[in-house]
C-alpha cells in the first residue's frame, strides 16, 4: 500500500512536471496566472461533483463558463481546456447526463490531439485518461459493446503500438516508445485492466456471460503480449499475472488453480486488483 | 482578465522594515496560510502579479490569496456557504442514543430508526448519518457495535458517510479495539468521546492504543476527549500524556465554547502553555465547510482537547453547531445576507456566519483568531 501511493506520488509529480513546462512554453505571464484561476476552480467543481454537492460544484462552473467562453479561441482556451472539459464532464456524468458527459469527452479528446501534434507526449496520455473516462461511463450504463471497442484499442496501442489508421488514436503514434510511453504505460494499461475487469466482477451475473466478457477483455492482451517490452519488475508481475489467466482461457484448470493459488499466496498483499480478479478466476475454475 | 489581492488576508509583520523576516500571510477564505519573503509580499500586496514566480502565483491563487478583480468576495462567500449548508442540510441525519434504555429499547429503536435512514437512503438524497451514543460501559458497547454492524451492512456505504460517535469511559476502548478490528464495515469514521476523565492511567491505556499500537482498525478514527479541569491545574501525567499524542499528530485545542471573563487573552494564555510543555497543537480554524459537516475530514486520527467543563453535552453541541451556522442561512435571499453585520466581517469564510439568528454576538473562537494565528506565526519565526 505504502509502496503504491509512493510509486503514484512519483508518477503525479512526473506529470506535473511536464505539463507545467508545456504550460512555461505555450502561455505568457499574465496567460498563466489566468490559466491557475481556471484550473483551480475546474479543480474545485470537480472535489465538489465527487463529493455529491452537485449544486455547489455547479456554483464552481457556472464561475467558471462565461470566463472560459469569452476566450478567444486561441491557446489560454485550449490548455485552459485540458482541466475545464473533463472537469465538466464529470459534473455532467455525475447528474446522469451522459450526452453532455459524452459530448465533453469528446471535445477533450480533439483538444489533447493540438497538443500531441505541437509535441507534447505527456498529453497523448492524458488523451488516453479521457478514454478511459468514455470507458467508465459507458461501464456504469452497461454500455458494454462500446466500453470494450476503447478498451481493446488502447490495450493494443500500449501493448505493441500497433493503431487503428482512421481512429482518433492514430494520433498517439508519435508518443509510442518515448520516454513518457515507457514511465506511463503499465499504470495505465494495469489501471484500464482491472477496473474494467472489477466493474464486470460486480456487475455481471451468470457464469457464461462473465466469462465471455472478460474473454474479450483480455483477447487483446493475449494478442500482444509477445511485442511488450518487459523493463521493470511492475512489468514482470503484470505478465505473470496475464500469463496465469490465459491458462484459465486455455482450459488448463490444473496448471491454473496450481500458478493462481501460488500467486495469491505471495502477492496478495502487493496488488489487491490483481489478486480479486484471479481469486474471482479461481472460483470460477473451481466451480 | 484582472486580478486583486483578496481582502480576506491576515499578515503578520507587516510594518517591519526588516528583509530578513518572513512575511506570513493568512487566507481566512481556506483557512490556510503561507510563508513569503519581504520582497514577494510587497509584490502581492502591490498586486504586482506577474513578477511573482508562477509556482508561487499558483499557489496564491489556490488559496484564494488572489481573485479575480470583478468578483464580488462577499456574494461569493455567501453564495458558497449558502450551497453548502443547503446541501449538507438535506443530507445529514443524526440519531441519537442514550444509557438509560434497557437493550430492548436500544434494539427496537435501532430497527425504527434504521427503517427511516432506508426510506431517505432510497431517495437517494442521504449523504450523511451521524450515530451518537452515550454509553459508558463497555459490553454495551460491544453489543452496540454488533447492531450497528449488522444493520448497517444493507447500505451502500458508497453513498453514506457513516459517523459513529461513542462516548466512552476512559480504558474502555482497550476492551473492544479487537471487537472493532474485526468488523467488516470499512467506511465508517468512527468518533472515540472520552468524557469525565479524571483517571489518566485509564486514559493513558486509550491513547496508546489508538495512537501507538499497530491496530488494524480499518476505519478513520477521530478522537476526542475533554479534561475537566483547567489547564493550570494539569498534572505531569496528564502533560506527559499530552506529549504523548502530540508526538504523532497534532492536537486541536477546541477553542469554540470557551468563554472567560477575559476572553481576548485566554487563547494565547493556553496556547502559550501548550508550547511551553512542547505538546503540539493547530491553531487554524475548522473552515465552515467542515463545520456544515460536523466532524474534520482531513485526518485519519485526530484528536482534540478543551479544559473547558461542559465535557460531553459540548460534544453534542459541536455536531449540532452546523445547525444553527445552516439557520443563518435558511430562507433568506442572499441580498438580505448582505445586508447582515456577518457579511462585513473577515471571519466569515472560517465561521460560517451566525449573527442575527440565535447567537446574540459571534462565537469567543471569533474574536480571538487573529491573536492565535499571530502568536503562531511568532513562533514560527522562533
Amino acid at each position: 500500500m505504502i509502496q503504491n501511493s509512493g510509486k503514484q506520488l512519483i508518477e503525479t509529480e512526473y506529470y506535473t512536471g511536464l505539463y507545467a513546462k508545456m504550460i512555461d512554453r505555450l502561455l505568457n505571464k499574465h496567460e498563466k496566472i489566468q490559466f491557475c484561476y481556471f484550473s483551480n476552480i475546474s479543480t474545485d467543481g470537480l472535489m465538489f461533483a465527487r463529493k455529491g454537492a452537485i449544486a455547489l460544484s455547479g456554483f464552481y462552473f457556472s464561475k467558471i463558463d462565461s470566463c472560459i467562453s469569452s476566450l478567444a479561441d486561441g491557446m489560454l482556451f485550449k490548455v485552459s481546456n485540458t482541466v475545464y472539459l473533463p472537469a465538466k464532464s464529470y459534473y455532467f456524468y455525475k447528474q446522469g447526463q451522459t450526452t453532455n458527459a459524452e459530448q465533453l469527452l469528446s471535445d477533450a479528446i480533439v483538444n489533447d490531439i493540438h497538443f500531441v501534434r505541437l509535441g507534447f507526449p505527456v498529453m497523448g496520455f492524458h488523451l488516453i485518461q479521457q478514454y478511459h473516462n468514455l470507458i467508465r461511463i459507458y461501464l456504469r450504463y452497461q454500455r458494454y459493446s462500446e466500453a470494450l471497442g476503447i478498451c481493446s484499442s488502447i490495450m493494443c496501442f500500449l501493448l505493441s503500438g500497433e493503431v487503428d489508421s482512421e481512429g482518433l488514436l492514430n494520433e498517439l503514434r508519435p508518443i509510442y516508445q518515448t520516454d513518457e510511453y515507457y514511465f506511463s504505460r503499465h499504470a495505465m494499461l494495469s489501471q484500464i485492466i482491472y477496473e474494467t475487469a472489477i466493474c464486470f466482477i460486480k456487475q455481471i451475473k451468470g457464469k457464461e456471460i462473465i466469462y465471455k466478457m472478460m474473454y474479450q477483455l483480455l483477447l487483446p492482451i493475449f494478442n500482444n503480449l509477445e511485442y511488450y517490452e518487459i523493463v521493470n519488475d511492475d512489468d514482470l508481475a503484470m505478465i505473470k499475472w496475464i500469463k496465469i489467466i490465459e491458462l484459465f482461457f486455455l482450459g488448463c484448470d490444473a496448471d491454473f488453480q496450481a500458478a493462481a493459488k501460488i500467486f495469491l499466496s505471495g502477492h496478495a498483499i502487493m496488488n489487491t486488483s490483481q489478486s480479486n480478479i484471479l481469486a474471482f478466476f479461481l472460483e470460477l475454475s473451481l466451480t | 482578465m484582472r486580478f486583486k489581492l483578496s481582502k480576506y488576508v491576515i499578515f503578520n509583520n507587516l510594518n517591519s522594515t526588516s528583509i530578513d523576516k518572513p512575511i506570513y500571510a493568512y487566507s481566512t477564505r481556506t483557512s490556510r496560510y503561507i510563508k513569503l519573503n519581504f520582497f514577494t509580499a510587497n509584490l502581492l500586496l502591490k498586486e504586482n502579479f506577474l513578477n511573482i514566480e508562477s509556482k508561487l502565483i499558483n499557489l496564491l491563487i489556490e488559496m484564494e490569496l488572489i481573485v479575480p478583480e470583478n468578483e464580488d468576495e462577499e456574494e461569493h462567500i455567501l453564495m458558497k456557504n449558502y450551497f453548502l449548508s443547503e446541501e449538507s442540510r438535506a443530507l445529514s441525519f443524526i440519531v441519537e442514543f442514550d444509557n438509560s434504555k434497557t437493550q430492548e429499547a436500544i434494539f427496537n429503536e435501532i430497527k425504527e430508526v434504521g427503517c427511516s435512514i432506508q426510506e431517505e437512503a432510497n431517495k437517494d438524497n442521504l449523504r450523511t448519518v451521524y450515530f451518537l451514543f452515550d454509553f459508558r460501559l463497555s459490553d454495551r458497547l460491544i453489543f452496540l457495535m454488533e447492531e450497528i454492524d449488522r444493520y448497517l451492512l444493507g447500505f451502500n456505504l458508497k453513498k453514506i458517510d457513516f459517523f459513529v460517535s461513542l462516548i466512552i469511559m476512559p480504558g474502555s476502548l482497550a476492551l473492544f479495539n479487537l471487537k472493532l478490528s474485526v468488523l467488516k464495515l470499512r467506511d465508517i469514521r468512527y468518533v472515540f468521546v472520552e468524557d469525565n476523565i479524571s483517571d489518566m492511567n485509564a486514559f493513558a491505556i486509550n491513547v496508546d492504543n489508538v495512537f501507538h499500537k499497530d491496530i488494524n482498525f480499518g476505519c478513520s478514527i477521530y478522537y476526542y476527549f475533554f479534561l475537566k479541569s483547567h489547564y493550570s491545574n494539569w498534572s505531569d501525567a496528564t502533560i506527559s500524556t499530552l506529549q504523548k499524542i502530540s508526538g504523532v499528530r497534532f492536537i486541536h485545542p477546541d477553542f469554540s465554547y470557551i468563554e472567560r471573563p477575559n476572553k481576548d487573552n485566554f487563547d494565547s494564555a493556553f496556547m502559550t502553555f501548550l508550547r511551553n510543555n512542547r505538546i503540539a497543537f493547530n491553531v487554524f480554524p475548522v473552515l465552515q465547510a467542515k463545520i456544515f459537516n460536523g466532524i474534520p475530514e482531513d485526518l485519519n486520527v485526530t484528536s482534540q482537547i478543551t479544559d473547558f467543563t461542559g465535557g460531553i453535552e459540548e460534544w453534542k453541541h459541536y455536531l449540532q453547531s452546523s445547525k444553527k451556522v445552516r439557520t443563518f442561512y435558511s430562507d433568506v435571499t442572499i441580498k438580505e445576507l448582505r445586508k447582515s453585520k456577518c457579511c462585513k466581517c473577515i471571519y466569515l469564510p472560517v465561521c460560517g456566519g451566525y449573527v442575527n439568528v440565535e447567537e446574540p454576538d459571534c462565537p469567543h473562537s471569533i474574536f480571538s483568531i487573529k491573536d492565535r494565528l499571530l502568536l503562531f506565526f511568532e513562533n514560527q519565526v522562533i
